[in-house]
């Protein structure tokens, strides 16, 4: 179907003497379970399939999507597309798509779905909600899903390639009859790995620990916080590494290459694919191969992120994370470091252990200034150990002043995705030295 | 857009004892121009279109999706969708009823297009972006502009729903929607800016005429000119405890988030607990006091030309007014089939699904605090030391939108009733009642932002307009970041 879909769009842009171009064809099957107040609310069955086209023409450039499948609707909508391209300005920073191989001898990790129906899925739903349960929570709330996505490419600079990926995620929260909460997650791209569980069973145990939490005092404080909030934090950097966020002046790395950014036990690497990488792809957008990036190698900026036309422009390496207009990371993976949270609670005089936050917004994405919200467990340290559980506070601080305070770093990591952090980390917990924490007014 | 399609899944699942189903055949059509310091990036077209369709069985909610449009696939489909149902009902059987009250009907619905979408090519929009970037300055007061980055998107969505209850409407709703961003550089100091401020846009629903009511040529330059004074400032605000004005883009926001969410019903029975958070408010809380008698908060999808406009939500249900906060009390949450179900209130239509492929939950549609009678200068003569927070960049809510948080990005001292200088990222920090009983008046002017609301698993970001009036605070604790 896949070839055949292309050859209709490829037919439609050879007839017009396009000679640049790039299409792919996306195939991707969802299964999803929601729950709340221990049942479940719905299940969802997502079957879907698109085409993304780009074109080229004379230095204009034009990106189109359609999921009407139809022979004639396709026509007509890649028919379309190169009138409006030919009608497009001019483009300064134009360039051709690079005449590339696909080099990556890997390919994403993939465990088909068939074996994993929708009534498997509420099973598991059904044991992750009585593990917690089982714990002594009062209820839980959260989503399994299934994802397997078959990504099929064909550009002018010859790169024909098609491959398959699957990902199993488990969001999960659970809550006391005592005023508190914890989450989970467990993030993997093989049903193997997938230990929904093991998830509950972390909500259920920080929800507990965190019974009757006090309002939280603003002040400084050491942080230390769980790869679920590591990778909230992380996740910026990547985004200010696209050289699209340089280019429009929303990065705190912009002139920031071959300087220090970071502590120096602090490195990170866009890796195109990587074992459990959650959105692992052999090859961008333009069909360049991906490739492992080190973004920051030892506190120094290393790298920002390219596709052809920023890498031209900016006269560097293409590293393969086309976005056609915007570079964006695959999966970043943070060194692991030789601490454990046990040892940074111990070495904490007067800290804050965050389980979980959200809502996190930039006063100015320029300078990295930004605030976000605990959410779940929060816990004050007190000289080595957890003191009480707390609440209704707020990291006030800068992006670039948090990465140059990273004390200690965990051995231990895990993927996060979740819905408040898109793109996949691989990442360990942090403690961070002197965090601004403040409070609401009442 | 044919509607045999959408019949045969109806007709199907009630022969398959789906005890209620609905399906939506939904289109989204997006056309879009960027420009980026005065270079075009490829323009966007985008054509989405396919089914949904959610069953209901033995008291079992299962929803499925497919851009695949045959009979054959959609038969598939419904069977895997009431398979997985009943077993849901096994295992968890939690009894959900549907709305059975509802009259059957048969209604074509859109909003008003002079200019139909259609017609007309992003080379429009990119003239429009590209003059709006050569009346805009390399240096504006003394402030370098170093970065700017435009977006303008024309979209059409139309929908054909049809249910088990013999509803059935089709519908369309155009939209134009514009942002912005700028970076700058004052001395030593760089920052990024959005205009509108605090990541918001310039949206309404209509056609290509919208363009010209926008005037984006001439009113982002002037926004732009004012918003360099306040990059330029270094004055801080001493922590205390003084009276507040918020100007209309921070109030839309507040009504958005610290009122329009925790009044959807899903919220306040946990059903969004894992993602978009829950609520401060309980089932209960119908007629409990949040606020001062000038706290009053509209949602309302019936204003034409509202981004946020529909006439039939995704349920089948007419679109009305709902009074949030009325006189400082919890008067109504949003609804849609389910939650009023649960509660048992009347359910007000406030279901609705971004794509084809989304469930219909609940949504704020254009959300904001009414208006009041006082002029902008009385407000202002009342005060003997304050400050006036006109707009803002960052913001943030916990997730049951108790504590929340907005930083100015223009703030101005007011002094013995008089606007004095700029103030540099004033921050507002307070509880949700502490805000709403704070205030004692409103400007009679209401003004909008559009925005796109997040929510629900997976992610559907909903167009909505936020809006408020002036809104003058008594005795707030503010600081500087």
């Amino acid at each position: 179907m896949d070839e055949n879909t292309i050859k209709i769009v490829e037919n439609e842009i050879l007839k017009n003497n396009i000679d640049d171009y790039s299409i792919l064809v996306y195939k991707e099957k969802e299964k999803m379970v929601r729950f709340y107040n221990n049942n479940v609310s719905i299940s969802k069955n997502l079957e879907n399939s698109s085409i993304e086209i780009y074109i080229g023409y004379n230095k204009k450039r034009i990106l189109g999507s359609i999921s009407n499948l139809d022979r004639a609707a396709i026509e007509s909508f890649v028919r379309n597309l190169i009138k409006s391209c030919k009608l497009n300005p001019i483009d300064k920073d134009y360039v051709n798509l690079s005449e590339s191989k696909l080099v990556n001898s890997r390919s994403p990790d993939y465990d088909g779905l068939a074996n994993y129906s929708s009534e498997f899925l509420v099973d598991l739903t059904h044991s992750a909600i009585n593990k917690a349960i089982e714990l002594k929570v009062e209820r839980t709330a959260g989503s399994l899903t299934c994802t397997e996505t078959e990504i099929t490419i064909k550009t002018s600079a010859g790169v024909e390639h098609s491959e398959s990926s699957t990902d199993f995620l488990c969001n999960i929260r659970a809550f006391s009859n005592k005023n508190s909460s914890g989450h989970g997650l467990s993030c993997s791209t093989f049903m193997k790995d997938f230990d929904v569980e093991e998830a509950a069973t972390t909500a259920a145990k920080f929800a507990i620990d965190a019974s009757n939490p006090k309002s939280g005092k603003p002040g400084t404080y050491d942080l230390i916080l769980t790869p679920t909030v590591s990778a909230d934090i992380i996740q910026f950097i990547g985004e200010a590494s696209s050289s699209f966020s340089v280019d429009t002046g929303m990065s705190f790395l912009e002139n920031q290459i071959g300087k220090k950014v970071s502590t120096e036990n602090f490195s990170i690497t866009d890796c195109g694919i990587v074992r459990n990488g959650l959105n692992s792809r052999s090859f961008d957008d333009e069909g360049n191969s991906t490739q492992n990036t080190e973004i920051i190698k030892s506190g120094i900026l290393k790298s920002l992120l390219h596709n052809n036309t920023t890498s031209n422009k900016h006269s560097v390496k293409n590293t393969g994370n086309a976005g056609i207009i915007d570079p964006t990371p695959w999966n970043i993976v943070v060194d692991s470091g030789d601490s454990n949270v046990d040892e940074m609670i111990k070495e904490t005089v007067n800290g804050i252990f965050v389980t979980n936050n959200w809502y996190t917004r930039f006063q100015n994405p320029r300078d990295g200034t930004f605030s976000t919200v605990p959410r779940d467990a929060a816990f004050i340290v007190k000289n080595g150990r957890l003191d009480h559980s707390i609440k209704d506070i707020r990291i006030s601080d800068s992006i670039i002043r948090i990465i140059n305070n990273i004390e200690l770093i965990s051995n231990d990591r895990s993927w996060i995705k979740w819905w408040e952090v898109e793109t996949p980390i691989y990442s360990p917990a942090l403690k961070i030295k002197d965090v601004p924490i403040t409070s609401s007014s009442s | 857009m044919n509607q045999d399609i959408v019949e045969y899944a109806i007709n199907y699942a009630q022969s398959n004892h789906a005890d209620y189903v609905e399906a939506r055949l939904q289109r989204n059509r997006h056309k879009i121009a960027i420009l980026r310091n005065g270079n075009p990036e490829p323009s966007v077209d985008i054509d989405i279109m396919g089914i949904g369709i959610r069953v209901l069985v033995n008291g079992a909610y299962s929803f499925a999706a497919t851009n695949s449009l045959n009979k054959d696939s959609i038969k598939i489909l419904i069977d895997n969708a009431i398979k997985t149902a009943s077993v849901q009902a096994n295992l968890f059987p939690n009894n959900m009823k549907i709305n059975d009250t509802n009259k059957s009907m048969n209604v074509k619905w859109n909003a008003n297009e002079k200019e139909k979408h259609e017609n007309f090519h992003t080379e429009l929009f990119l003239n429009n972006l590209h003059e709006i970037n050569s009346n805009i300055e390399d240096t504006i007061n003394d402030v370098k502009i170093t970065n700017r980055l435009f977006y303008l998107q024309s979209s059409i969505e139309e929908k054909i729903f049809m249910n088990s209850a013999n509803q059935i409407y089709q519908s369309r709703v155009p939209r134009v929607e514009f942002h912005s961003i700028f970076g700058t550089k004052y001395g030593d100091n760089f920052d990024t800016i959005t205009i509108p401020p605090g990541y918001a846009g310039i949206g309404k629903s209509g056609g290509i005429e919208l363009l010209n009511e926008f005037d984006l040529v001439n009113k982002i330059p002037t926004r732009l000119k004012e918003i360099t004074n306040s990059v330029k400032t270094t004055n801080k605000l001493d922590e205390g405890v003084i009276d507040v004005i918020v100007g209309p883009e921070i109030s839309g926001l507040i009504a958005h988030e610290s009122c329009g969410h925790p009044s959807e019903a899903d919220r306040i029975l946990g059903r969004e607990a894992a993602q978009a958070g829950e609520s401060y408010l309980k089932e209960n809380n119908i007629g409990m006091k949040i606020g001062s008698q000038e706290a009053n908060v509209t949602d309302d999808s019936t204003i034409m030309g509202s981004m946020g406009f529909f006439d039939y939500d995704d349920e089948g249900n007419k679109s009305i007014k709902t009074e949030l906060i009325k006189n400082g009390f919890i008067n109504e949450f949003l609804h849609n089939s389910e939650t009023s179900n649960l509660i048992g209130q009347n359910n007000n239509g406030s279901a609705r699904a971004v794509q084809y492929d989304r469930e219909p939950i609940i949504r704020m549609s254009n959300t904001f605090i009414e208006p009041g009678d006082y002029d902008f200068l009385e407000l202002i003569s009342d005060i003997s030391y304050g400050v006036y927070m006109k707009s803002f960049m960052e913001w943030n809510i916990d997730d049951t939108r108790m504590n929340q948080r907005y930083v100015g990005l223009e703030s101005f001292l007011i002094e013995k009733g008089e606007l004095k200088h700029n103030l540099k990222n004033v921050v507002l920090e307070l509880t949700t009642p502490k805000f709403w009983s704070s205030i004692d008046a409103r400007s009679k002017t209401l003004e909008f932002n559009s925005a796109t609301c997040g929510k629900g698993d997976p992610m559907q970001g909903a167009p909505v307009w936020t809006g408020g009036p002036h809104v003058r605070l008594r005795n707030i604790k503010m600081v500087s970041r």
